[in-house]
């Protein structure tokens, strides 16, 4: 069958010959195509990213801490990359006042959702990985890879210079409700160089760059799985982002209307989501109004629901590949798995309105999201019983990445399940915007799919580089940041249920009953902040050491891993594989019979237990055009 | 390297990459529109004013649907002389296709011209008055005199000198009672030279933008300088510290040297204004004279729709008895019209107390009563030519707007979506002539390639038309 696919190919057209030269500097490392090279391009943004967006936070944090006091000499240090301009105009006396906490606000979570985790989770692991592990030579479109991330860093470049225009960033918070977005800084000079429209059009970019990453995903899985792999052998970790460029194809494309639609009050006057009437700041704002402010929530959340789950999935994908490697077990209920992503997948479209009980968009709606929201659990649950129950009985090398890995499941078990009372209408209304979502969604996402990257990064560091990380240094990094996180984010739980309102840039300081009690754990809280901070030392040390000094290791599969990515040569070469890549088996065949290892990989020739089992030999390919690998 | 199944497809799937690809990319664009469609019903469903319909021409937008559809056609006939290996006639087909894409957006074009070119304005009891603006004196415009004093905020980073390029001079040859058509009373002062001024020491200089950033650089290193010691004094744990105030002012304050300044400004410009002073956007404030603030109009349609009364309308004051006379007449004729010929109409219909008609079933009926315009009434019309301009008195006006996305949310929804489907047209159409004049190379050695490109392309141009088709009942008949 496959002979057709190869027969009418035209071989004397220019664009398949890049990679028989030796492609230029600039071909290389910056105009790339190749997956791995534009995963690991996504992956440093990503990680510069997350490194901005975590200095907005130890800023923020210190105006909770120590609201009205100067920011210490080492976080007027960090903020330094802003440059003294923009210090003196929004903090010149060096302490932060409420609206450099709001821009703060906005864009910490801003970056952290839009620029650090995703791109890291999903570009950058899902580029580098998930062709290897289907055995595709590349992507399927690798020049719209190659603009999917010029577009990322276009948006991001944008999105980062927004801070410096006259009128500041954004800072209506990550979610810029109408109208308070629609008409902030309405009346500068000239709408274009406010923050929030450039926050809009930053998202136009970034919108267009996750497109075209998700067409390139899909096509991949779909149609450039090697031979042998059928459904069901293809890894988790491919599943995982295969359904994640699904809820980026589809989930997004509501928010660029969002954006379009905000864009068009800020600059061309429209009332989409102005209502008859409105006043700002004691005036009547010369508009039609006639719009609506839920209109922007529905669109914002349909995208930001489905969002979530973009977080949190390349995490457990992650994970889905680490644990089965370090406990030498098959990862527990792979088909279950499969299942529970797809169903999530799905119900992640209809449960966006729990976002918004408090509109008062009425009890049916509400029921019915009330409704979905928890069904959408049982997925969850089943996503996470299966890697906690895939522990059972393994005999577990607590390696630098399985440390990471293990330390996830109870975190976002804890980020879950504390997810569930919000589900519920009556519950959320009285936690709505306080520090108990807060704590929640951090813990999914921060101690939840932060800590799995971290254990991606320890994973794969080897195959990207040929290096393998330095371990000490990586449980320097891992004990310290698990406990600064847990101090961080649990006290906000009981914060939360007093009352504390997330918005509050000093910290509760000016509701003194609310907060009474309470109000001491802003300091614990902060410290830990910063001591997380300091955590990281350890990792950037690693990771210049580790590149810069330390010794290749000649090994094509330090983990003795059984799925595609490790069959390549270390780094893998443009066009990836040497040997014809083939999975004779599914992904996980740990601890399997008929072999003295305790692994089997996918590309290993059928063995004589498997043959007596009635395991077939895949057909032959027949003889591949003369000059390809 | 070569990737596999660019061209043909991958028997299990049954696809080729590029298939694959369009699909999955029009699945998000589905989702896109979805999106917008979805909010032109939010917006429709909850709009609390009178939703505008039946007021698009409809034959522009019918004509550019059969230009759409007849370009699909041709498309599929470019990729068939393709497959059929008949290179000059998939040139032609495809050129038409390319063609149909030009004309459908000059038909938009001149659509959008229409309305960007036609104005509301509301009235503060609720009328509303369509037409154009006139042009011979201020049009819309605010015009304020004898400016001799200019202040700059120097703390406020979007602070310019815009104030000077508003400038405008009387016409010595305007007659006000018989303006030749292109002359206007208020035309803008040719070169515009810096003006000089005399700072608040005395001194004369030029105000330029060199000056104005020396002034704030100046501003600005006393503000860094006592910033500097603010936080050396927090840092040394001073909370007690008082900042001293700065030895340098945060804005200058000008006097024109000379022929004060005439300017014409747009109320949008402005922050506020009143009888003797303009505040600017950018916090820049004049003194001197308002001249005029009224707004030249040419009426060509009513809509007493939302009035609070209809007899007593504001706009009857500028329009006269006349008109209200013929008004009122034209509104009993088309009820009686309407009555006869559609009676169901009016199953539902309430009359309140000032004998409006109150709708609660049927819009159609309020539309043809309340709103009268120059289309139903020709000789009203000529009436209201361009001598018949009026002068409306800016503290009668709500809201005041040309047809763009400001007008109301109708227009704004309708420019949203007709606007992103003319950019996937421009978008489609420049795919398509990229391939017809690239495609001849490839036609050589990979004709099936080629062909797979334009099968693609017609894909997105199928799905563009599909969208248009939605669009055009949508705007022009719902």
């Amino acid at each position: 069958m496959s002979a057709a696919a190869h027969a009418d190919h035209t071989h004397d057209h220019d664009h398949g010959h890049d990679d028989h030269h030796n492609p230029s500097f600039l071909r290389k490392y910056v105009f790339s195509t190749d997956h791995k090279m534009i995963g690991m391009q996504y992956g440093i943004c990503g990680l510069i990213f997350l490194a901005i967006g975590f200095i907005l936070m130890i800023a923020m944090r210190w105006s909770i801490a120590h609201p009205g006091e100067i920011m210490p000499v080492w976080i007027r240090t960090l903020l330094g990359m802003f440059g003294k301009g923009f210090m003196d105009q929004w903090a010149p006396n060096g302490v932060m006042d409420g609206t450099l906490y709001n821009m703060f606000g906005a864009m910490h979570g801003t970056i952290m959702v839009f620029f650090g985790v995703v791109p890291l989770g999903v570009a950058a692991f899902g580029n580098f990985v998930m062709p290897l592990q289907v055995g595709a030579v590349d992507m399927a479109f690798p020049r719209l890879n190659m603009w999917s991330f010029w577009l990322f860093l276009v948006s991001g470049i944008l999105m980062f210079g927004s801070f410096f225009v006259p009128e500041g960033a954004a800072q209506s918070g990550w979610t810029n409700y109408s109208p308070l977005a629609s008409t902030v800084g309405a009346h500068s000079p000239n709408p274009w160089l406010h923050g929030q429209t450039i926050w809009l059009l930053a998202m136009v970019f970034n919108i267009s760059a996750s497109l075209l990453g998700a067409v390139n995903f899909i096509t991949t899985v779909m149609n450039l799985r090697a031979k042998g792999m059928t459904w069901m052998r293809v890894p988790f970790f491919s599943w995982a982002m295969m359904v994640i460029a699904f809820l980026l194809l589809l989930a997004f494309p509501p928010l660029e209307v969002a954006a379009l639609l905000q864009l068009s009050d800020r600059v061309f006057g429209s009332s989409f989501y102005l209502p008859t009437g409105l006043y700002v700041n004691g005036q009547h704002l010369d508009i039609s109004g006639g719009g609506s402010p839920l209109l922007y929530q529905h669109l914002f959340w349909f995208l930001a629901h489905p969002e979530v789950y973009v977080l949190i999935l390349p995490g457990i994908a992650i994970c889905s590949d680490i644990i089965p490697a370090n406990t030498r077990r098959p990862l527990w209920g792979y088909k279950s798995m499969v299942g529970g992503v797809l169903v999530l997948g799905f119900l992640s479209f209809i449960v966006w309105a729990h976002h918004m009980y408090m509109t008062g968009m009425g009890q049916s709606i509400s029921t019915f999201f009330q409704f979905t929201t928890v069904m959408i659990s049982v997925p969850s649950v089943i996503l996470l019983t299966c890697l906690m129950i895939s522990l059972w009985g393994g005999s577990i090398r607590f390696t630098v990445p399985m440390l990471w890995a293990t330390a996830f499941l109870p975190m976002f078990g804890i980020g879950g399940l504390t997810g569930l009372p919000l589900a519920f209408n009556m519950i959320d209304l009285y936690l709505h915007d306080t520090y108990y979502v807060i704590g929640h969604f951090h813990y999914v996402v921060a101690p939840g799919t932060i800590f799995a990257m971290f254990g991606g990064i320890y994973h794969w560091f080897p195959k990207m580089s040929g290096k393998k990380l330095n371990s000490f240094l990586g449980h320097l990094h891992f004990w310290p940041s698990l406990i600064c996180m847990n101090l961080i984010f649990a006290p906000m739980f009981w914060q939360g249920m007093a009352g504390f309102h997330r918005r509050w840039y000093n910290g509760g300081l000016g509701f003194p009953e609310t907060s009474k009690g309470y109000l001491h754990l802003n300091g614990l809280m902060s410290s830990a902040a910063f001591w997380l901070a300091a955590a990281q030392l350890p990792f950037i040390i690693n990771l210049v050491y580790t590149i810069f000094f330390a010794k290749k290791v000649n090994d094509d599969n330090p983990w003795r891993a059984t799925t595609l990515e490790w069959a390549t040569p270390t780094p893998p070469p443009h066009g990836n594989f040497l040997i014809e890549p083939v999975a004779n088996r599914g992904p996980y065949e740990y601890a399997a019979p008929g072999t003295t290892d305790d692994f089997i990989p996918q590309w290993a020739p059928l063995n004589d237990y498997e043959k007596a089992h009635g395991a077939k030999e895949l057909p032959e390919t027949p003889k591949a055009p003369a000059h390809t690998h | 390297m070569e990737i596999p199944y660019t061209v043909q497809p991958r028997p299990d799937t049954g696809l080729a990459n590029p298939k694959l690809g369009i699909w999955l990319f029009l699945a998000s664009e589905v989702m896109l529109f979805g999106g917008l469609f979805s909010s032109y019903i939010f917006l429709r469903v909850g709009a609390d004013f009178a939703w505008p319909f039946h007021d698009l021409i409809v034959w522009p937008g019918l004509t550019n649907t059969f230009v759409l559809i007849f370009s699909s056609v041709t498309v599929v006939m470019a990729w068939a002389s393709l497959k059929m290996r008949q290179y000059r006639k998939y040139q032609m087909y495809l050129a038409i296709t390319i063609l149909c894409a030009v004309a459908f957006m000059g038909l938009k074009s001149y659509e959008y011209w229409g309305k960007f070119h036609h104005y509301g304005i509301t009235l503060t009891d609720g009328t509303i008055m369509e037409g154009h603006v006139g042009h011979s004196k201020q049009g819309d415009k605010i015009v304020f005199g004898e400016v001799n004093k200019i202040t700059i905020s120097l703390k406020n980073p979007s602070s310019d000198l815009r104030v000077l390029d508003y400038r405008v001079e009387k016409n010595a040859k305007f007659d006000e009672h018989h303006p030749v058509e292109g002359e206007h009373l208020y035309h803008d002062v040719e070169g515009k030279d810096p003006i000089k001024v005399k700072t608040q020491d005395g001194k004369e200089v030029e105000l330029t933008k060199a000056w104005l950033s020396e002034e704030r650089a100046k501003y600005m290193t006393a503000h860094k300088a006592a910033n500097a010691l603010e936080r050396a004094a927090l840092d040394a744990g001073n909370k007690e510290y008082q900042r001293p105030p700065l030895t340098v002012p945060e804005s200058v304050t000008l006097e024109v040297v000379g022929e004060p300044l005439l300017l014409k400004v747009g109320e949008r410009d402005l922050l506020s204004y009143d009888k003797g002073s303009l505040v600017f956007r950018e916090e820049t404030k004049v003194t001197g004279k308002l001249v005029t603030d009224s707004i030249e109009f040419i009426p060509d349609c009513i809509d007493l729709r939302h009035a609070k009364n209809m007899d007593k309308s504001t706009a009857w004051k500028y329009l006269g008895e006349d008109m209200k006379a013929k008004f009122f007449a034209s509104r009993e004729k088309s009820l009686k019209e309407l009555k006869e010929h559609k009676p169901w109409l009016f199953n539902n219909i309430k009359v309140d107390a000032a004998d409006r008609v109150k709708s609660t079933g049927d819009e159609d009926v309020t539309r043809r009563a309340d709103r009268y315009n120059d289309e139903d009434d020709k000789e009203w019309a000529h009436s209201l030519d361009h001598s018949k301009l009026i002068e409306i008195d800016r503290a009668d006006k709500r809201f005041f707007s040309n047809f763009t996305p400001r007008y109301n949310n109708f227009y704004a929804i309708y420019f949203m979506m007709t606007g992103l489907h003319g950019l996937h047209v421009i978008g489609g159409a420049a795919v398509l002539l990229w391939f017809l004049c690239t495609g001849r190379k490839m036609y050589e050695t990979n004709p099936d390639q080629l062909a797979n490109r334009i099968e693609v392309g017609g894909l997105f141009w199928h799905f563009v038309d599909l969208v248009w088709i939605f669009l055009f009942p949508l705007y022009y008949l719902m």
